[in-house]
């Protein structure tokens, strides 16, 4: 096939799609981009506020050895606010700013029952002693190493499904992209748990997602194949008149581990998410030290 | 406000053809009308400096490209059209050499089909191809040769399929 043939093809495709497109309205795309450059404008006073006070409360208790404004400024792992299911309270943050928690409209579920659970952590596998987690290390990324880290996705508010039979965890939290979500604060939260066995993980696995379905969270199987292990799922706020956050989580089953990744969006913008090279970042190591893979 | 009727203009008169660009590049048709009409909120979102881009299209282009395969967002769009009572949109049906074009398009290497669609399609030169998907000159030249030959045998493949018999 000649050049000249492949693009009279392409030419010739592109006319029958440009025949039978349907745009969306102009000003519907605009309100959509207006909406995001108002939360850029509240991100940026947010920062500007946390990073003035700082200031003053640097100069006020006078110059520390070695210390910085810029170190002592930025969220810590226990001063970040995360909600952890209906009814928590986030406040802004350097990275983010505050976002209505929970919203005004938040749909009332029947079928959303707080969760309850038998048992708590127990002792079994751990996690390989030299793992490191992606961005772990990294600047403005914090690591927990607590065995009972709440699991940041509680999506009934009840018990934490995840500690029966939890014996370790890593918990790692860090903000978004500096330029992809530069428009949209993002705050990202990855947790794996290691359980007794395969059978405890994916009680917690199965749990969670339930939980998610009922309380009103929109759920689909990641890839084609891996049903019954790999769900990501979304609060659907993108759809709210008052548009202003959004929750998204991919929970990931291996073996006797569980990956709860979730993104915390506020300003009206989508996060980007991990993607499937970074799923397997985090999980390929625990899959090399034999911890996990079924 | 001041712009929109500059931007409006903009969209109205590129967007149908950066859809048709993202379509051939991702192969599915949805898909790519959502990215786009992302990646136009976006260049809405920062129009005084994208308007004066000197292809605020090709802005356009890339950011779309990169919205349709996050792999998030892809997951996200599933998820939505499962759950819509509806079919996600009256899209007409398309004609048999688009879909005999969009099948051979998908069984290529996404960055040969890339090349391909940036080049053929959307009429960029090499150099333009590289430095709008950060790759070296050599690369591109290699992924449309790989990619032109490809599309070749699955075209000519497709054209010369004799009719199934009867008995």
């Amino acid at each position: 096939m000649s050049d000249h043939d492949l693009n009279r093809r392409l030419t010739a495709f592109a006319a029958d799609v440009e025949s039978g497109t349907t745009l969306v309205a102009a000003s519907a795309v605009r309100r959509r981009g207006d909406r995001r450059r108002a939360s850029t404008r509240v991100a940026t006073v947010g920062l500007g506020t946390v990073v003035a006070a700082a200031v003053v409360a640097t100069a006020a208790s006078g110059p520390v050895p070695g210390g910085s404004v810029a170190g002592s400024g930025g969220p810590s792992g226990s001063a970040r606010p995360w909600p952890t299911g209906p009814g928590a309270t986030a406040s802004a943050t350097p990275t983010r700013p505050a976002p209505h928690w929970p919203p005004a409209d938040l749909p009332a579920r029947p079928g959303c029952v707080p969760s309850t659970v038998a048992g708590g952590p127990a002792t079994g596998p751990d996690l390989p002693a030299g793992l490191t987690m992606l961005h772990e290390g990294e600047p403005s990324w914090t690591v927990d190493r607590s065995r009972t880290t709440p699991s940041r996705f509680n999506p009934t508010g009840g018990a934490d499904v995840t500690l029966a039979g939890r014996t370790a965890a890593r918990t790692l939290t860090g903000p978004g992209r500096p330029i992809e979500e530069a428009h949209s604060p993002t705050v990202y939260s990855h947790q794996v748990f290691l359980f007794t066995d395969q059978v405890a993980a994916r009680a917690a696995f199965t749990a969670l997602v339930s939980g998610g379905e009922a309380c009103g969270w929109i759920n689909a199987h990641m890839n084609p194949g891996e049903e019954g292990r790999r769900v990501s799922m979304r609060w659907p706020g993108e759809y709210t008149p008052d548009l202003f956050w959004l929750r998204d989580v991919v929970l990931v089953l291996d073996g006797n581990a569980l990956l709860v990744a979730e993104s915390y969006t506020s300003g009206g913008g989508m996060s980007s998410g991990l993607s499937g090279d970074e799923l397997r970042l985090i999980l390929s190591p625990l899959c090399a030290a034999s911890v996990v893979c079924a | 406000m001041r712009d929109s009727p500059e931007f409006d203009a903009f969209y109205a008169a590129t967007a149908p053809r950066v859809i048709s660009q993202i379509y051939a590049m991702v192969g599915d048709r949805c898909e790519a009308e959502d990215a786009v009409s992302e990646a136009y909120s976006r260049a809405w979102q920062r129009w005084a400096t994208v308007s004066g881009h000197t292809d605020p299209a090709a802005w356009v282009r890339t950011v779309a490209y990169r919205i349709a395969v996050s792999n998030w967002r892809r997951t996200w769009r599933r998820a939505v059209s499962h759950r819509r009572a509806a079919p996600p949109d009256s899209v007409p049906a398309p004609g048999p050499d688009t879909v005999t074009l969009v099948d051979a398009l998908r069984k290529i290497p996404a960055a040969q089909r890339r090349a391909v669609v940036l080049h053929h399609l959307a009429g960029l030169s090499v150099a333009e191809i590289a430095e709008e998907t950060h790759a070296s000159v050599s690369a591109v030249k290699a992924r449309l040769s790989r990619g032109r030959a490809a599309l070749a045998v699955l075209l000519d493949d497709k054209e010369t399929q004799p009719c199934p018999t009867t008995t």
